[in-house]
């Protein structure tokens, strides 16, 4: 199985591509794509569209997940839950499979691991610490990715 | 030259006019008479039957290359006219028309070319996917769809091969070096030829075959890969445009960017700040948050430079230069200094 894991954020977006399974996932690539954030909303939706088919086409995945949630400003909302929409009508188009994870469920419980465990360590743990742009926002999208190989 | 004269019908389609000549044939814009629509169709002479298909290699490439970023091929059809074959191409008509038209036309803003530079590396980045080399990379083969653009033309495009190199076929002033010097091509070419485009809308050098070739020694400068250099940057081009250009276009390859995602990442973090036209050779205007700017110096002494808002002048930046010269420099480089944020 392979999944792209992404995390969104103001002007960028964050992906992992995981294969394998749970116990034992190899990260095909990660990295991010920058935007200019005071582009049109319109435009960025463009963006996104066209960033998810370029990695799809890519990466042929069989599963593209998202981490998810639900507070925040206006502006953080809107960095959020456009590009997700656009995120799951791509993949309506190309008949894949979505998974959404929202912060209550990234818990190191998911991962077998005690409550205290710090997931960022185990994503270095698993997959090394790596450079460049091996910071949180990009664990969280191999995190995202990871748990879908679980089910 | 068009050999189909308007009004003329071949097969479903009525030649509606004469569009340009492509690689190997001509493209009109035609009527589809079964379909009630228009194309643009690419009418290619087959002097030999048996040639037919191969002759059909671009309309396969644009095929492969199915992009939002790529002009869309229809069909591909074998038509007999006057009693010899011919190859029809049946593509999508774009009636904006190229990006080196509307640079012919006018001044196209920095938002303007940004954007149709990012369209088309995302093209050519497909492209570059499904393993096909596009190597005509320039202004007059990215038409104007809508609020972006789209790559056409793949008349020159070659497949890759299992060394990554195509053969050695480009467009000549965009030719990287490499391939100038023999070589074969590659996605480096194609990066090079899509920087020598980005280079040529910067610069709005709609003149781009009188002024390259008046370089004296051009074939040697395009041989090294230093044509771009010998033509120079006028001075509103940013610096933020100059390092990407002068990236995407190194002679030497291991500096260049070594995928066309990689170009266009560095395109889409540009941010606008004052999007400048040229309104005439001594004034620049732009809308920023419902303000209208206008820049302008004065032919005549005193040579001033004024920047005015909605109108009024502002003060503190007015400046008074020595000569004319001076000051038509300082309202170009102060152009460059506020383009983007």
């Amino acid at each position: 199985m392979r999944v792209i894991g992404f995390n969104f954020g103001k002007g960028q977006l964050r992906f992992s591509v995981l294969e394998g399974t749970f116990q034992n996932p190899r990260q095909i690539q990660y990295d991010r794509r920058l935007h200019n954030s005071d582009l049109p909303t319109s435009e960025k939706m463009d963006w996104y569209r066209k960033n998810f088919l370029e990695l799809i086409d890519q990466f042929n995945p069989d599963q593209l997940s998202y981490r998810f949630g639900s507070n925040g400003t206006n502006d953080q909302m809107r960095n959020l839950i456009f590009p997700c929409s656009v995120l799951q009508l791509t993949a309506f188009d190309k008949q894949i499979v979505t998974k959404e994870w929202t912060s209550r469920l990234l818990n190191p419980s998911r991962f077998g691991h005690p409550p205290n465990t710090d997931l960022y360590t185990l994503c270095d743990t698993q997959f090394g610490n790596l450079t460049p742009y091996w910071d949180k926002s990009q664990k969280a999208a191999t995190l995202c990715a990871w748990l879908s190989l679980k089910v | 030259m068009p050999i189909f004269s308007i009004g003329s019908t071949v097969g479903k389609y009525q030649i509606i006019n004469f569009l340009g000549s492509g690689h190997f044939g001509a493209v009109y814009h035609a009527h589809d008479m079964a379909l009630d629509c228009q194309k643009a169709i690419k009418i290619l002479d087959v002097s030999d039957p048996a040639d037919f298909i191969s002759k059909l290699d671009e309309a396969q490439f644009l095929k492969k290359c199915e992009h939002q970023n790529v002009v869309r091929v229809n069909e591909a059809n074998a038509e007999m006219v006057g009693g010899d074959l011919k190859a029809i191409i049946d593509m999508e008509y774009l009636p904006k028309g190229s990006v080196q038209a509307a640079m012919e036309k006018g001044f196209v803003r920095a938002s303007k070319y940004i954007r149709y530079m990012t369209d088309v590396t995302y093209g050519i980045e497909n492209a570059h996917r499904q393993g096909i080399l596009h190597r005509d990379i320039k202004p007059g083969n990215i038409l104007i769809s809508g609020g972006g653009a789209k790559i056409s033309d793949f008349g020159l495009a070659t497949m890759l091969s299992g060394n990554s190199y195509g053969s050695s076929q480009s467009y000549r002033t965009h030719s990287a070096p490499e391939v100038a010097n023999g070589g074969g091509t590659s996605i480096a070419s194609d990066v090079f030829a899509a920087g020598m485009t980005l280079f040529r809308l910067a610069n709005q050098y709609g003149d781009w075959n009188s002024r390259s070739k008046s370089i004296p020694d051009y074939l040697n400068h395009i041989r090294a890969g230093t044509l771009a250099t010998k033509v120079g940057y006028r001075d509103f081009v940013p610096s933020k445009i100059r390092r990407i250009i002068n990236r995407a276009i190194n002679p030497d390859i291991s500096k260049r960017f070594s995928r066309m995602v990689d170009f266009r990442q560095k395109l889409e973090k540009l941010s606008i700040d004052f999007d400048w036209a040229h309104r005439s050779v001594n004034s620049w205007t732009c809308t920023k948050n419902g303000v209208k700017y206008e820049i302008r110096i004065s032919q005549n002494s005193p040579f001033t430079f004024d920047l005015l808002k909605n109108g009024r002048r502002n003060r503190s930046e007015s400046m008074t230069f020595a000569s004319y010269t001076a000051a038509a420099q300082y309202l170009q480089k102060y152009v460059a200094k506020t383009t983007f944020s």
